[in-house]
């Protein structure tokens, strides 16, 4: 090189390496741009060379640079190769692969007491509405606002009632929108049970206590009305997975105002971040049952009305998600 | 409790290698301005929907209302998650002002992370506007106290993230990331270095003879001093015409003591180059041998 032996010793450095850092930074910005896939083969095995060389230069220009320009140039580089050269490398499909054949199961394993104190909730919510109903018809108004009852109330008849629970085949334009209008509704107060936590869950018991009410207010009315096993072959088959998913998500808020409660030896921040990423991924699940919930409740419960296909399918359902919450994702963990 | 005023803490992340990078935290206005793009850009898809359901209404029937339901469901719960994910932790807003999620660890910005971290905006800017926009929405059946208390909560959530130096969000802290601006910097060309790769090429060569500085001249200033004469001379317009070189010209002289300054003050772009290549190499070369002096001041 016919470098001037007179130059400063930072110059020659920068002469030396500018083209390198160059080719690096043409690179990140393609794969900034367009993803990794903006990459040739070459290019690709070329990015984590050229990163290791700009993290040297770097570290040389930290410590015997005095051109401030370029150590904001490198410092800027380096950041942004090493975002792109450890970002995941994993596809969209493949993340929900391992999330759905266990990586659901195991988070959802992992908070299985806060679950359990969840459902206790929503239980508990339930008996004391169906105990003050039972004991008086007119406390039903207390735990089911009229816009929800939608004329299931204690002043309805019973052939009413009953109506309400078998669709007339003819209405079926409307189960579209039901279906829709309950998956968003169920899914944003699971959204929110989630957020909720982090006021130290008490929101999510009072959510969890309100929603276990309306069901066990809806139950007494239909119990006193001698529509019991109608009424349960109603609510089981899309009952199993929603309540299951509103379970979970309140567990999750519970265990994330739990960590925040009991922080542990590592911190709040850092535990608080731990937790929230797993129950991030059982909120995930969970909208994945609502759906699945929504469309039992618009479609299915509506068009089919014998009392055992509807008790089977609710089996099925208790069964299959019992032995998936238990055994999947096991041999990996 | 940190204010406003107070500079934001950076996001140190450590590198499998061992070098320590410094992010810089982003501001809570340029975190507002990404969000304010990408609101609008929510609103855009929400009326480019609506438009879409309204043309094929006949062919669709009854089921607009469900599908557009479904869109705003998928718009308001999982767009942001799903432009981060796709976008390396940048949505399009963020892309725009240089923002980007990083994880505080510096791990791997998984799709769990992302989720995670945009499941609370329901709480946290939905509700918000909400109770701007339909207030009765929110408080339905309820009035006085519960009211109140609504109302406080929701601006405890809304105004969370300028009650620490890093402006978290909630949902930061459930997945344990961080926004942080980076800008891509330029690489500008070398003020010390002479010959083809600088602008002035012509006089250089005869200004580095002109003005030489012995040792006992350059142990005056240090690093500091050094770096606001390199930002002095980056913004200087090429002519040298600047009140300002003259000016800085002068108070070098007399600090180093050259008898005679008038040489330097006739021409105070080369003379102030050559003396920020002189500096500069004479701090290196201090560095290079574990010297280092911070500032004039440094003993």
């Amino acid at each position: 090189m016919s470098a001037r032996d007179d130059a400063l010793w930072s110059v020659q450095f920068r002469r030396e390496r500018e083209q390198s850092w160059r080719h690096l930074e043409s690179l990140i910005g393609k794969s900034e741009k367009f993803g990794r896939r903006g990459l040739a083969y070459q290019e690709l095995a070329k990015l984590p060379v050229l990163y290791r060389a700009a993290l040297s230069s770097l570290a040389v220009a930290r410590s015997s640079v005095l051109d401030q320009n370029l150590r904001e140039y490198l410092e800027s580089l380096v950041a942004r190769a090493y975002l792109v050269v450890y970002a995941p490398q994993r596809t969209f499909f493949e993340v929900l692969r391992g999330f759905l054949l266990g990586g659901f199961a195991a988070a959802v394993r992992s908070i299985r007491w806060q679950v359990a104190a969840s459902a206790g909730a929503m239980l508990l919510g339930a008996v004391i509405a169906y105990g003050m109903v039972v004991a008086d018809a007119e406390n039903f108004y207390l735990f089911v606002d009229s816009n929800m009852a939608s004329g299931r109330d204690p002043s309805a008849t019973t052939e009413s009632l009953r109506a309400t629970l078998f669709a007339d085949p003819d209405e079926l334009d409307g189960l579209l929108p039901f279906a829709t209008m309950l998956f968003t509704h169920n899914s944003a107060v699971s959204i929110l049970a989630y957020g909720l936590g982090f006021v130290f869950g008490l929101p999510v018991l009072l959510l969890l206590l309100q929603n276990g009410m309306i069901l066990g207010a809806m139950t007494a009315l239909f119990h006193q009305r001698g529509l019991a096993v109608e009424w349960w072959s109603w609510i089981l088959p899309h009952g199993v997975p929603e309540l299951t998913a509103i379970a979970l998500c309140g567990g999750a808020g519970l265990a994330i105002g739990h960590r925040l409660v009991f922080p542990g030896q590592r911190g709040r921040l850092q535990g608080l971040a731990e937790v929230g990423r797993r129950m991030g991924a059982v909120v995930g699940g969970a909208v994945l049952m609502l759906l699945l919930a929504g469309f039992v409740e618009g479609v299915f419960r509506q068009v089919v009305h014998d009392l055992w296909a509807r008790y089977a399918l609710a089996g099925l359902f208790a069964f299959a998600w019992f032995a998936y919450f238990r055994w999947a994702g096991r041999r990996e963990s | 409790m940190t204010t406003l005023a107070d500079p934001l803490a950076p996001q140190l992340v450590t590198t499998p290698e061992g070098l320590v990078l410094r992010f810089t935290t982003a501001t809570a206005s340029e975190r507002i301005a990404a969000f304010a793009l990408d609101a609008l850009l929510l609103t855009l898809l929400l009326a480019a929907g609506a438009i879409l359901m309204a043309c094929l209404a006949p062919a669709l029937q009854g089921a607009v209302r469900p599908f557009f339901a479904l869109w705003f469901f998928l718009l308001r719960f999982c767009w942001f998650a799903w432009a981060e994910i796709r976008g390396g932790g940048r949505t399009p807003g963020k892309r725009r002002f240089h923002l980007r999620v990083i994880r505080s660890d510096g791990g791997p910005l998984t799709a769990e992370v992302l989720i995670a971290r945009n499941l609370t905006r329901e709480i946290e800017t939905f509700l918000p506007v909400l109770l701007v926009i339909s207030p009765d929405l929110l408080f339905a059946g309820h009035d006085g106290i519960v009211r109140i208390v609504a109302v406080v909560w929701v601006l405890v959530l809304l105004f969370f993230p300028l009650t620490n130096a890093q402006r978290l969000r909630i949902g930061d802290l459930l997945a344990g990331t961080r926004v942080v601006v980076s800008p891509p910097a330029a690489l500008a060309r070398d003020l010390a270095a002479t010959g083809k790769q600088s602008g002035a090429a012509k006089d250089e060569p005869a200004a580095a003879p002109e003005f030489s500085f012995p040792p006992e001249q350059l142990r005056i200033y240090g690093e500091h001093e050094l770096s606001v004469l390199e930002d002095v001379l980056r913004k200087a317009p090429a002519d040298g015409k600047d009140p300002t070189l003259a000016a800085v010209a002068k108070s070098i002289c007399r600090r180093i003591g050259i008898a005679d300054p008038s040489a330097a003050l006739a021409k105070p772009l080369p003379f102030l180059r050559a003396f920020y290549a002189a500096q500069r190499g004479h701090l290196e070369q201090g560095l290079l041998l574990g010297k280092r002096r911070r500032d004039k001041h440094a003993r």
